[in-house]
C-alpha cells in the first residue's frame, strides 16, 4: 500500500506557466487539474511534458463523479487513461463526490450520499474505475455545505470503508476538514485520528474565505495557521512524512510566494523527520 | 433514499432550479448557494472564452448568460464544450432583433481563437522533413461579412471603443498558432491562398509540387504569375499557417 513519498508539492496553473519553465529549482513534484489537459494542447501541454521528464506528477480530476450512481464516461476514462500513463503519474485522484448527473456536469463537488446502498454503488464504480485506468488511485475528502438528513453512514468511516473495499489511497485535504468543522462543528482532530493513515498517500493544504454566514473554501487564500498547526499534529502523530501539495484556484498568488508557502511545509517536515535525501 | 433518487433531485434543482431543499434533507439557503455556484462556474467559462463579447455586451452581459445557461446547460465534462452553442444562441438574438449582426462573427472568432490555442495538434517535436511543406493543423480559415480582425486588433490595443462596429466588408482572415511561441497569429488571406492552404490539407507538399497541383486546377489559375505565387507560399509560411 505504501506509496513513495513526493515531497512537497504545487498546482501547476496557466498564470505561472513561465516562471514553471524557467525555474531552475523546481519544487518536488506538480498536481495538475486533469480535465485542463484531456484534450488541450499548446502551451499548457508543452509545459507539463517539459515538467514530466524532471518531476512526478499527480493527475488530480473532479469529473469521475465517484458518489454517483451514473456509469463513468467512457471518453473521458480513455482520455484519462491516456494522460495518466503519459505522465507516468504515481498515483491519480478525484473526491468523493457528485460531480454530474444525467448526463450534466457541475463542475462542482456536490456532497455524497451516504448509506449503504450508496456505499455499495461507490465501490462498483471505483473498481471499475480502478480496474480500467491500471494505476493507484486516491479518493479525496471534501468540504461541504450541506449534510442531508438522509445520510446514515459517518464520513470517515465512509471513506475508510470505501478506500479499504476497493484498495484505494486517501487524499486527505486538511483544510476540507476544517471547514467542515467550522460550517458543521465537526471535531476536526476526531476526524483526523479516525481517517486510516496507512492509506493516507497525500495532503492537500489551500485556503478558505470566511463569510459572515459561512465559511468557503475558496482555495484562493494563504493556508490558515490552524490548518498548519493540524498538518503538523497529524504528521506527529502518524510519525511518517506524506507527500504535501500546497493548492491555489482563485486569487492565484505570484509564484515564488506560492514556493515560499510550500517551504512553510518543508519545514515543518524537516523538523520532524529531517531533509527530503534522509528520507528516501 | 436511493442514490437514483438523490441524485435526480439534486439535477432537478441545479439544472432546472427547482428548491428540491426538502426532499434532500438540507437547508434551502444552502441548496441555493450550490445553485448560483455551478451557475457561475458556467458563465466565468463563458467570460473566459468570450472576453470581447463580455464587454460589447455589458451591461446586459450578464443577463444573457444566465439565459444561455439555463437554453444550453452544461452536459460535457469539459468546461469549455459548453460554449460550443454559443454563436447559435447569438444568432438567435440577433434574428430577433436585440443584437448587431457582427455579433455573431465576433462570437465565431473569439471560439476559434480559443479553440486554435489549445488545439491539441503538437507539431514541435513532430517535423523531420524541412523540404516538405506542412499545413499547420492549429489554424482556421473564416470568411467573414465585417472585418472582425482590425476591428479586434484596435479594440485589444484600447485603440477603439466598444462602441464602434467593425467596417462591412467581405475579407478572408486566418487564426494559427505559432507553435514555438504557442501564440495565435492573425493573417489576411486572399482566393489564392486558400486554395494554396486547401491542397496542403489534402497533402503534404513539396514547393515545386504545390505550383505543378495549382496550376493543374484550372485554364483560369494558369495564368497566375508564378513568382507571385512562390510570394504568396512565403507568406503563408511567415504567417505560420505552411510549416
Ligand atoms: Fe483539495
Amino acid at each position: 500500500m505504501k506509496q513513495k513519498y513526493l515531497g512537497i508539492g504545487i498546482g501547476v496553473r496557466r498564470a505561472h506557466f513561465e516562471d514553471l519553465l524557467a525555474d531552475k529549482s523546481l519544487s518536488d513534484w506538480f498536481e495538475i487539474v486533469s480535465e485542463n489537459y484531456l484534450t488541450i494542447g499548446g502551451k499548457s501541454r508543452y509545459v507539463i511534458d517539459t515538467l514530466a521528464k524532471n518531476r512526478p506528477i499527480v493527475a488530480h480530476g473532479l469529473s469521475l463523479s465517484l458518489a454517483s450512481a451514473k456509469d463513468p464516461d467512457k471518453n473521458y476514462l480513455d482520455l484519462l487513461k491516456k494522460l495518466v500513463h503519459d505522465l507516468d503519474c504515481p498515483w491519480f485522484s478525484d473526491h468523493l463526490c457528485i460531480s454530474g448527473a444525467h448526463s450534466a456536469n457541475y463542475y462542482d463537488l456536490i456532497p455524497p450520499l451516504r448509506t449503504e446502498e450508496s456505499l455499495e454503488k461507490n465501490i462498483q464504480k471505483i473498481n471499475y474505475i480502478k480496474n480500467y485506468i491500471q494505476k493507484p488511485f486516491a479518493i479525496e475528502n471534501i468540504s461541504h455545505y450541506a449534510e442531508s438528513t438522509h445520510n446514515t453512514i459517518d464520513e470517515v468511516d465512509y471513506i475508510n470503508r470505501l478506500a479499504e473495499e476497493t484498495d484505494s489511497l486517501i487524499l486527505l485535504d486538511i483544510n476540507n476538514v476544517y471547514v467542515n468543522y467550522l460550517n458543521h462543528n465537526l471535531d476536526a482532530k476526531d476526524y483526523l485520528s479516525r481517517v486510516n493513515a496507512d492509506r493516507v498517500v497525500q495532503f492537500h493544504l489551500a485556503g478558505h474565505f470566511q463569510r459572515e454566514d459561512i465559511v468557503i473554501d475558496t482555495h484562493g487564500e494563504k493556508v490558515c495557521e490552524e490548518v498548519w498547526s493540524l498538518y503538523e499534529w497529524y504528521l506527529k502523530k502518524v510519525n511518517r512524512p506524506i507527500s504535501t501539495l500546497i493548492e491555489w484556484d482563485h486569487s492565484l498568488p505570484s509564484y515564488n510566494a506560492l514556493k515560499e508557502e510550500a517551504e512553510i511545509a518543508r519545514k515543518i517536515v524537516q523538523k520532524l523527520f529531517g531533509s527530503i535525501h534522509e528520507i528516501s | 433514499m436511493k442514490l437514483a433518487d438523490y441524485e435526480k433531485l439534486w439535477f432537478e434543482s441545479l439544472n432546472q432550479n427547482i428548491d428540491n431543499s426538502k426532499k434532500l434533507g438540507i437547508p434551502s439557503d444552502r441548496l441555493n448557494l450550490y445553485q448560483d455556484f455551478v451557475r457561475n462556474h458556467y458563465i466565468g467559462a463563458l467570460e473566459k472564452m468570450f472576453p470581447r463579447i463580455e464587454e460589447v455586451l455589458s451591461p446586459n452581459w450578464v443577463e444573457w448568460s444566465k439565459q444561455y445557461y439555463e437554453m444550453y446547460p452544461p452536459l460535457h465534462f469539459e468546461l469549455n464544450s459548453l460554449t460550443l452553442n454559443f454563436s447559435n444562441f447569438i444568432k438567435g438574438l440577433v434574428d430577433k432583433g436585440d443584437l448587431p449582426e457582427y455579433i455573431i462573427e465576433l462570437a465565431e472568432y473569439e471560439l476559434g481563437e480559443f479553440f486554435i490555442y489549445t488545439s491539441p495538434e503538437n507539431y514541435y517535436q513532430e517535423i523531420t522533413n524541412e523540404e516538405s511543406l506542412w499545413i499547420n493543423k492549429a489554424s482556421k480559415i473564416f470568411e467573414f461579412q465585417y472585418r472582425i480582425g482590425e476591428w479586434v486588433k484596435a479594440m485589444d490595443e484600447s485603440l477603439m471603443a466598444r462602441e464602434s462596429k467593425p467596417e462591412k466588408v467581405s475579407n478572408i482572415l486566418a487564426i494559427t498558432r505559432d507553435n514555438n511561441s504557442f501564440l495565435c497569429v492573425m493573417s489576411s488571406l486572399n482566393e489564392i491562398d486558400v486554395i494554396l492552404v486547401e491542397l496542403l490539407r489534402r497533402s503534404v507538399l513539396k514547393v515545386d509540387e504545390l505550383i505543378e497541383e495549382f496550376y493543374s486546377i484550372d485554364d483560369n489559375l494558369k495564368q497566375f504569375d508564378q513568382n507571385l505565387l512562390k510570394q504568396r507560399i512565403d507568406f503563408l509560411k511567415l504567417q505560420k499557417i505552411i510549416l
